[in-house]
């Protein structure tokens, strides 16, 4: 007979793991960790802002131009680093090290001896670490809203435009956190060499962003004709991110926005000659719509419907689960 | 399934490639006792204890705990284990680890504190509730390690070498609040020790094992007697009289008088060499001293089971 789901049941699953997630939150939430992570994921957004303040002082932008050319500055940093790199660093480090950390220490060999399941302590450290993961990147997205406020003084509504961006960022960011999340928990259960996880989660994030933009470059034929776009995993990604941040009005991006997109992740067409083309004659003139100077807009590729990548991505992670479960229920412990 | 045993294993075995670590045991943990589990380094007992508890998994055979298979949650409900080695968050303090612990072992969130609280005080670390368990002691993680065990009130304790890295004092109160447990609480306590002389004070049955077998098992005192040897110890004013009378019967195969003056028998036919005794006590008018059966300690009967030779 199937075991039925009753509420008892989830609550059974999820007591015992909510115990361990918020263990593993207290661990992570530690004052070193936070600063370290804000100062980490708010520098390059420092860094720029106080170049982007050059721009934007000479003054020559329009409101409109100034949101979009705003907004689009935001959506890339955010895309390559805050949502990107950044949050994908972030969960390696932390999460490859936590159960292999709890093996090494021992404490595991106490935790398998204990009335919870070895599924439901990987669950609490996966969620422990999504929850610490998020609320930094809310921090992160909003606070940089707030730096470009601070830093280029811009129009109230600019900032409002970039705070409806950022909301839609971060729900962008949680499909990020559940898919790093779940490798990195995976990884953590199969490895226990600190230099063999090391390169392989580098491996790994640099295959999940790079792949498509080195496929692209490199061979942009190959890529069209043999879809590789439905096994880019940089290319899923960036196609759930236009297509969250595209949900708000101002989240209709620049051609030139869109240039560098096509070259980050694939979601316009738009290869290395387009980018340095729209490089040289984006400067601040070009884009103003009165002078009527600004390029033409990019078409998305639309190699697959972005809920379909949403889905994807989710299916990964649970695969990446179901790798991690079976990894640690087998593991001998001693 | 025998419904007064806690532990029962069946042939419980455990590979490492070629190398056999625990072969086909066969264990029966009566429910409030404590049985001993002692062998040579490397003779399995930690590998044992770490199948019952779900750690590694067996190869061969099959365990239960209170006729739940080894390793399920069921099972693990009824043990409180402490390893040989302490392992801790160093980070935590004291009382918000047991707080941890015991929210693993399922206990109520109301009652995680005051339970944690009164299991430190019990176990003298009652000071040492706010501070950080990094800065412990040995002997104070070592007890910190039982209270972790402790914390769910479980019916089973597996207890590999408790009362290591403690000093004296430290060792024999553990182990009366481990004889208090067991007296008290009917709580089953299944432990490994390498000091014979202090685990021989409080356990009620005793397995051996070596190279992964059990090679003796029972309870203490059927151990002690059939270990003893049918040795005897006899110490009278006149022992070379004694001796010769007895000598004539040809009651005893082995006789010996040591350096404080006790004449050793080892005899068969144990009956008859007592009223032997008692008759040439009475013939030569000798004073008698001290006459008494030998009981063998855990110390003999390990070094008999192992084949040691005495001093060596």
């Amino acid at each position: 007979m199937r075991p039925t789901i009753t509420k008892e049941r989830i609550n059974s699953v999820m007591g015992k793991a909510i115990i361990v997630m918020n263990k593993t939150i207290s661990e992570l939430m530690s004052f070193r960790r936070l600063v370290a992570g804000l100062f980490i994921g708010l520098a390059p957004v420092i860094l720029f802002g106080f170049v982007w303040r050059e721009i934007f002082s000479s003054g020559t932008l329009s409101l409109e131009m100034q949101i979009r050319s705003m907004v689009g500055y935001f959506m890339l940093i955010s895309f390559v680093w805050t949502v990107g790199a950044f949050i994908a660093y972030l969960i390696i480090v932390s999460g490859t090290d936590s159960i292999s950390k709890e093996e090494e220490s021992g404490t595991l060999l106490l935790m398998v001896s204990k009335p919870i399941s070895r599924f439901q302590f990987i669950l609490g450290k996966f969620l422990g670490l999504l929850v610490t993961t998020l609320l930094l990147e809310i921090l992160i997205l909003f606070g940089s809203v707030f730096i470009f406020w601070l830093t280029l003084g811009l129009d109230p509504e600019t900032v409002g435009a970039l705070l409806s961006v950022a909301f839609w960022m971060f729900l962008y960011s949680i499909i990020v956190a559940i898919l790093f999340d779940a490798l990195a928990i995976a990884i953590s259960t199969l490895l226990k060499s600190q230099m063999l996880k090391i390169t392989l989660s580098i491996l790994l994030v640099g295959f999940i962003f790079t792949f498509g933009l080195i496929m692209r470059g490199l061979w942009p034929s190959t890529y069209e004709n043999y879809h590789l776009g439905y096994i880019d995993p940089g290319y899923h990604l960036g196609n759930i991110y236009v297509s969250a941040v595209e949900q708000v009005e101002s989240g209709r991006i620049t051609p030139q926005t869109q240039a560098y997109m096509g070259l980050i992740n694939g979601t316009y067409s738009a290869g290395i000659e387009e980018a340095v083309l729209v490089m040289f004659i984006g400067t601040s003139q070009s884009f103003d719509p009165d002078i009527g100077a600004m390029p033409p807009s990019l078409e998305r590729t639309n190699y697959l419907n972005p809920v379909f990548s949403a889905l994807l991505c989710l299916v990964v992670s649970a695969a990446a689960m179901g790798v991690a479960k079976i990894s640690i229920e087998k593991k001998e412990v001693y | 399934m025998d419904n007064r045993l806690v532990v029962e294993t069946k042939n419980l075995t455990k590979m490492f490639g070629d190398f056999t670590a625990v072969d086909s045991i066969n264990l029966a943990v009566q429910k409030g006792t404590i049985h001993g589990f002692v062998g040579p380094n490397g003779a399995g007992k930690t590998t044992t204890m770490k199948m019952l508890v779900g750690a590694i998994q067996s190869n061969q055979g099959e365990g239960y705990i209170k006729g739940h298979k080894i390793g399920s949650i069921e099972a693990k409900q009824f043990i409180g284990y402490a390893p040989e080695h302490t392992f801790f968050y160093n980070n935590m303090i004291a009382s918000d680890y047991l707080a941890y612990m015991a929210r693993i072992c399922g206990v109520n969130k109301l009652e995680v504190r005051k339970k944690a609280l009164e299991l430190l005080d019990w176990l003298d670390l009652g000071n040492f509730s706010e501070n950080k368990v990094g800065g412990f002691s040995a002997g104070m993680k070592q007890r910190l390690s039982l209270a972790q065990a402790l914390i769910h009130e479980p019916e089973l304790l597996i207890l590999d070498e408790p009362t290591a890295n403690m000093d004296p004092t430290g060792r024999i109160s553990i182990l009366d609040k481990l004889s208090q447990l067991a007296r008290e609480k009917e709580v089953t306590i299944f432990l490994s020790s390498h000091i014979l002389s202090e685990l021989e004070q409080v356990v009620d049955f005793m397995t051996m094992i070596d190279k992964g077998r059990i090679v003796v098992e029972g309870k203490m005192s059927d151990l002690r007697k059939r270990f003893s040897g049918n040795h005897f110890l006899l110490k009278t004013s006149c022992n070379e009289a004694i001796l010769a009378v007895i000598k004539d019967k040809g009651l005893f195969s082995e006789s010996w008088i040591d350096n404080e003056n006790f004449i050793h028998l080892i005899s068969e036919n144990t009956p008859a060499l007592r009223k032997e005794v008692v008759s040439a006590v009475v013939q030569t008018g000798a004073e008698l001293e001290h006459f008494s059966e030998e009981q063998a300690s855990l110390q003999d009967i390990y070094r008999k089971t192992m084949n040691m030779e005495e001093g060596s």
